[in-house]
């Protein structure tokens, strides 16, 4: 693939993945998760990943957090070669992933007890919460709250550490289209409002083309990366912005060209 | 394991359709004032009834319809419950029963001390469950009161023994159901954990362990229930005071009256008992919401 993808490394690129590929190996035979990947992500970036289901969206993510190595390539985020995980690389899962026996607070703090940090948890607790607007949620348990509260909560927790690196793996896949849009203009804010990195994995392509600064297009079987889309529109953005529909014809051309060829070849 | 596993699955079903059972009561829809009060009689007078009926075969068999013995009559509820009276009149009977919750309380200490750590440790790594398996298999199905001689060789005549063989009861079940608990723990758990930066023993102390409190609260229940049924035949040898101690003392004062009080005693600490680690397992565990 000759398609610039943005891997050339730059002075600003925090995260680079140079060749990338995860293959996982089973009993009945390998599954290559996503292979040749070249990728970086600038500092202070909010990057989209859209792709279909399966094309190794969420390992792509594992492996930038160290919850999974790579089989080929190198990953890595300042310079530094990724191989374990790290706070200063949150996580936000799909499903949440909360802790039910810890409140919201709880789960907030938990990242600065896990490493036994010694400053005023409390303030940053509280700051998190108006953040990401949970007050009067601080006691509730997680069952308790609903699909958005849920992901705030989630994506409070991981910033709590002072995250240089956020990765979030189809957060709003389970809400509603409502909360989702308003979810979508939040999670902009507070991730701009913070300065992190981002990594923000979708199948969603209007999600994708609404918060990222560039959104980087995956194919399936195996995962490829196609090609890398900037966004050069400044937020906050209008949903219906010329500009932004024209890209979303770009995409889809982009994901009917991969179509159309598997056509002409069963035809 | 499945055998004791199965009973923890039973209790824990226990546990929901009572919360089904409660929240039935509750739900506006179901039939009004009137049958609701029917219902809740229901609830309390059947196994009332049962008690009933139980309390009436015990009077039958020793009322002398059966046979016109001295001794069997001596058991009759009545002299049972005279003896009862008399237990709280004169206050003899607070020290056994103390001496025999120090004893279960120490036992399930010790087996809880145990059995937590060791079940965490099988739940987790695959290797320590496979090389433990047949060797817990094989100890758990013998009856704890075998190692009687031998604890009474190794700890000597008095409490200690009697602790010991308390808490070799009561450690499989707590540790089948923690190592039941942690090896189906939800593995997004710990991945979260670990990109927030929770090392090894973080994530034992701060995941590990909270997670599985209602696994180890069904397991403590069915210790419980194992402890309390080996207790007395553990008083029996070796000790000067407990319930166990005092049914072989009322035996030798032939005071069968007093013998059946005992028993009364000894089933109602038993079912209270029960009772509060039920409580525990539904108020105080942190998945009583989703149950
Ligand atoms: N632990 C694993 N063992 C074996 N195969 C795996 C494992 N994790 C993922 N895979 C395989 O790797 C491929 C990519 O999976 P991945 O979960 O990364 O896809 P995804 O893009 O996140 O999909 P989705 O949108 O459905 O979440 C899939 O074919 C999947 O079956
Ligand atoms: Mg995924």
């Amino acid at each position: 693939m000759t398609q610039e993808t943005g891997g050339t490394p730059s002075a600003h690129a925090r995260i680079v993945l140079e060749d990338a590929a995860k293959v996982f190996a089973a009993r009945s035979g390998a599954t290559v998760a996503f292979q040749g990947v070249n990728l970086s992500v600038h500092e202070g970036e909010l990057l989209c990943v859209l792709g279909p289901s399966g094309c190794g969206k969420s390992t792509l993510l594992n492996v930038i957090a160290g919850l999974d190595r790579l089989s080929h390539g190198s990953v890595t985020v300042a310079g530094q070669p990724v191989e374990s995980p790290h706070y200063t690389r949150g996580m936000v899962f799909q499903d949440y992933a909360l802790f039910p026996w810890l409140t919201v607070e709880g789960n907030i703090r938990f990242g600065l007890d896990a490493r036994g940090f010694k400053g005023d948890k409390q303030a940053i607790v509280a700051d998190l919460v108006a953040l990401t607007r949970l007050q009067g949620f601080e006691r509730s348990r997680p069952a308790q709250l609903s699909g958005g509260m849920a992901q705030r909560v989630a994506l409070a927790r991981a910033l709590a550490n002072q995250v240089e690196i956020l990765l979030m793996d189809e957060p709003f896949g389970a809400l509603d289209a409502f909360t989702r849009m308003e979810m979508q203009e939040e999670i902009v804010r507070i991730v701009k409002a913070q300065g992190v990195t981002t990594v923000f994995v979708t199948h969603d392509i209007d999600e994708a083309l609404y918060v990222g600064d560039r959104v980087a297009i995956m194919s399936a079987h195996p995962g490829e990366l196609r090609r890398v889309i900037p966004v050069p529109i400044s937020h906050p953005r209008d949903r219906v912005d010329p500009q932004l529909v024209r890209l979303r014809q770009e995409v889809f051309t982009e994901f009917n060209l991969a179509h159309t060829r598997e056509q002409y070849y069963h035809i | 394991m499945s055998n004791a596993m199965s009973t923890g699955g039973r209790l824990a079903e226990d546990v929901r359709s009572e919360a089904e059972t409660n929240s039935e009561t509750a739900n506006p829809d179901s039939p009004p004032l009137q049958g609701r009060w029917l219902a809740r009689l229901r609830g309390v007078g059947v196994p009332l009834l049962g008690f009933l009926v139980i309390l009436l075969l015990w009077q039958l068999l020793t009322s002398g319809l059966l046979t016109d013995s001295g001794i069997v009559m001596a058991f009759q509820p009545r002299n049972a419950f005279r003896e009862l009276a008399g237990f709280f009149a004169s206050g003899v009977i607070y020290s056994h029963i103390l001496a025999s919750l120090e004893r279960i309380g120490l036992g399930l200490a010790l087996a809880v001390a145990i059995g937590v750590p060791i079940g965490v440790i099988i739940g987790h790594y695959r290797t320590a469950e496979r090389a433990s398996s047949l060797a817990f298999q094989f100890t758990r199905m013998i009856s704890p009161l075998s190692w009687m001689p031998i604890a009474i060789i190794v700890f000597g005549v008095g409490n200690n023994p009697v602790i010991f063989l308390i808490a070799i009861a009561s450690v499989w079940p707590m540790i089948i159901n923690t190592a039941h608990g942690v090896s189906s723990l939800d593995q997004r758990w710990l991945r979260a954990a670990r990109t927030l930066g929770a090392n090894e023993w973080k994530l034992v102390r701060m995941v590990i362990l909270p997670a599985v409190v209602p696994d180890m609260l069904t397991g403590l229940r069915l210790a419980v229930g194992l402890a309390w049924v080996i207790l007395v035949p553990a008083e029996m040898l070796g000790v000067s005071d407990g319930l166990g101690y005092y049914i072989l003392d009322t035996r030798d004062r032939f005071n069968y009256g007093e013998l059946m009080a005992v028993i009364l005693i000894i089933g109602v600490i038993g079912y209270a008992l029960d009772q509060l680690i039920r409580f525990l397992r539904v108020h105080v565990s942190w998945d009583h919401e989703e149950r």
